[in-house]
């Protein structure tokens, strides 16, 4: 066994970062780390010849500025990416897991996770946005999860709660924070707002131990997720992606009816189904580098330069899925990717 | 593998002594060895560098090399002692301002610091530079890092001055006595840096790759076939680590559609 250093044992700080109230969260958090000064967050993280998959055996922080742009218009990996106003935005940089179907390990060079402490320009970016919607009428949606697990970080650096304080000022605006985080705890304290969406993705058992290996298993984002539905906040469920390992159905159909055992489907805001999908040079970067999980020598189609499960399979395969789901939860809330 | 880079011949006996390397003479350079253990003198700045390393290296090109620089540096007297080993963690080329970063994955017993890497010897840079001052590992990053992955370089440097020596003075001093207080901690460290190898495994095992190699001769497998078999046997695998493969049937001469056919077979074999 490797003796690897543990995570964060080194703080990139670069220049200019040092003032902002995230960075001496950050750097009280960590007070053993050996913070090391950078000119520029990319000269380390968009470094040449990193091997994603070893550093997140030790991943480093990174604390750094986010330049413009700041909001990003949604793409259609993004929920809502079909309705107006939809943005996403990266308050992180990478994510604290590592799951085995994770597209951020194709998109970056680095396992290391990069925060932007500048906080400030982000919730400007929203607010400023929200004077200019193209459709005022329809509420702003922004995804702040997008490209991390924000609520994972939550006792290392409170993103979540802050962003929650925002939107909870903002007339017409939603934020979704999607995780698969049992930090719930982390927030407890907050009142509910319905200008967030808290949006869990669950996965049986086995999915969870063998994909999911480093994120929480699934009783535990159950009771999470359990205790922020039952504490009045809006929760959006994600099936995302389901998996078609041998012996699926009976895989899924027992998840499912242990899912709607510990919950109410009824108080779902929705319920999201999808399947395995990457982008195509994402997927052949991961692959080129030797990944372990033999999600990537299944059979997948391309379909607009998107790596997914065969048109036939995942139609049928989710259709079954919702069937049973409507069991538990109003059909037009379960809503189906692909 | 792993491969030690020392400039100075003070810096590289102890070592040589300490791990029983013994010369290595199909290289025109200082090479020394002893299993998976190599060391290259580079000798002292940055011109030999590129080109040892990359000649060693043609010699390897299938194996997974760790470069580890060991060698003295010019310490600042207010945060560096002499004697003192420090791990790098920054290293600026102060010509073409360049900085690299090593990566430092493992556990260990030094210090950190970071390093500049100058042209030539500082003798009256007392107090000028932060940290610790050499004359190659900018150089050896910028070699080694197009070579392997960032994570498969260290850095260990051993304060000998503080950068108000004449080159002269510095090598007339016991070079070899500082490395040699070090050589238990160099070893441990050596040692947990291998371990980070094992998790570059491959997935496909000598054997594995034999069969892969006799089926593409056997039914005569074109390239994008063979490539197909590649993957489809990677998955396989990974999904079960102690299976064999499937046995091949003695089919000799078959057609065209007769070969897609056994070849379908294997793949669904091993997609099973």
């Amino acid at each position: 066994m490797t003796n690897f250093q543990p995570n964060f044992s080194h703080i990139y700080l670069e220049n200019g970062t040092e003032g902002y109230p995230l960075t001496q969260i950050a750097l009280s958090k960590f007070p053993k780390a050996k913070v090391i000064k950078i000119e520029h967050y990319k000269d380390v993280f968009n470094r040449t010849g990193q091997d994603f998959q070893i550093q997140k055996s030790s991943m480093k922080l990174i604390l750094a500025k986010k330049r413009e742009p700041y909001l990003y218009p949604a793409s259609d990996m993004v929920q809502e990416y079909g309705t107006p106003n939809t943005f996403y935005n990266t308050p992180i940089l990478n994510c604290l897991y590592n799951c085995d179907y994770c597209f951020l390990q194709g998109m970056y060079p680095s396992g290391n996770l990069v925060v932007f402490v500048n906080e400030d320009d982000l919730f400007y970016s929203i607010t400023n946005k929200l004077k200019k919607l193209n459709n005022p009428s329809e509420p702003m949606i922004v995804s702040i999860s997008y490209n991390t697990d924000l609520m994972a970080m939550e006792n290392i650096i409170p993103m979540t709660s802050r962003w929650i304080k925002f939107a909870r000022k903002q007339e017409n605006l939603k934020i979704e924070i999607r995780t698969k985080s049992a930090l719930f705890s982390s927030l407890k304290n907050i009142q509910p707002t319905e200008k967030v969406i808290l949006s869990w993705t669950l996965s049986p058992d086995m999915i969870c131990e063998k994909y999911e290996s480093t994120a929480p298993p699934l009783h535990l984002r159950l009771k999470s997720l359990k205790h922020a539905l039952e504490s009045g906040w809006t929760v959006r469920l994600c099936f995302d992606p389901v998996l078609f390992v041998n012996g699926w159905e009976e895989i899924y159909g027992r998840f499912i009816d242990t899912v709607f055992q510990e919950i109410n489907g009824e108080q779902l805001l929705d319920l999201t189904l999808g399947v395995f999908r990457m982008n195509k040079d994402y997927f052949k970067r991961i692959k080129k580098r030797e990944i372990k999980s033999d999600l990537f020598y299944s059979d997948y189609a391309i379909e607009s330069n998107t790596v997914t499960v065969p048109i036939n399979q995942r139609e049928s395969g989710l259709s079954q899925l919702k069937n049973q789901i409507a069991n538990h939860v109003p059909l037009r809330k379960i809503l189906v990717w692909g | 593998m792993q491969c030690l880079l020392t400039a100075l011949k003070a810096e590289s006996q102890p070592l040589i002594d300490h791990f029983g390397l013994t010369k290595d003479s199909s290289f025109l350079f200082p090479v020394f060895k002893r299993d998976n253990l190599y060391l290259i003198g580079i000798g002292v700045g940055k011109k030999r560098i590129k080109d040892r390393i990359e000649t060693f290296c043609k010699h390897f090109i299938h194996e997974k090399i760790q470069f580890i620089n060991i060698g003295i540096a010019g310490g600042n007297h207010s945060s560096t002692k002499i004697g003192a080993c420090y791990l790098l963690h920054k290293i600026k080329d102060e010509t073409t301002g360049k900085t690299y970063y090593p990566d430092i994955l493992i556990k260990h017993n030094f210090e950190e610091k970071s390093l500049v890497t100058v042209d030539s010897v500082i003798s009256d840079g007392e107090g000028a530079y932060k940290g610790l001052v050499d004359m190659e590992a900018s150089e050896i990053f910028n070699v080694c890092s197009s070579l392997v992955p960032v994570h498969r370089l260290a850095f260990l440097k051993i304060v000998s001055d503080y950068m108000n020596l004449e080159f002269e003075e510095i090598i007339a001093q016991p070079i070899s006595n500082l490395i040699a207080l070090y050589l238990d901690s160099i070893e441990l460290f050596l040692s947990q840096l291998e371990g980070m190898l094992l998790e570059e495994y491959q997935i496909l095992s000598e054997d594995d790759l034999i069969w892969i190699n006799e089926t593409v001769q056997k039914i005569s497998l074109t390239k994008t076939q063979s490539l197909q078999l590649l993957q489809r046997a990677k998955g396989f695998r990974l999904r079960t680590i102690e299976s064999p493969f499937p046995e091949l049937q003695n089919k000799s001469s078959l057609n065209k559609t007769s070969q897609k056919i056994y070849f379908k077979q294997i793949c669904d074999q091993l997609s099973a």
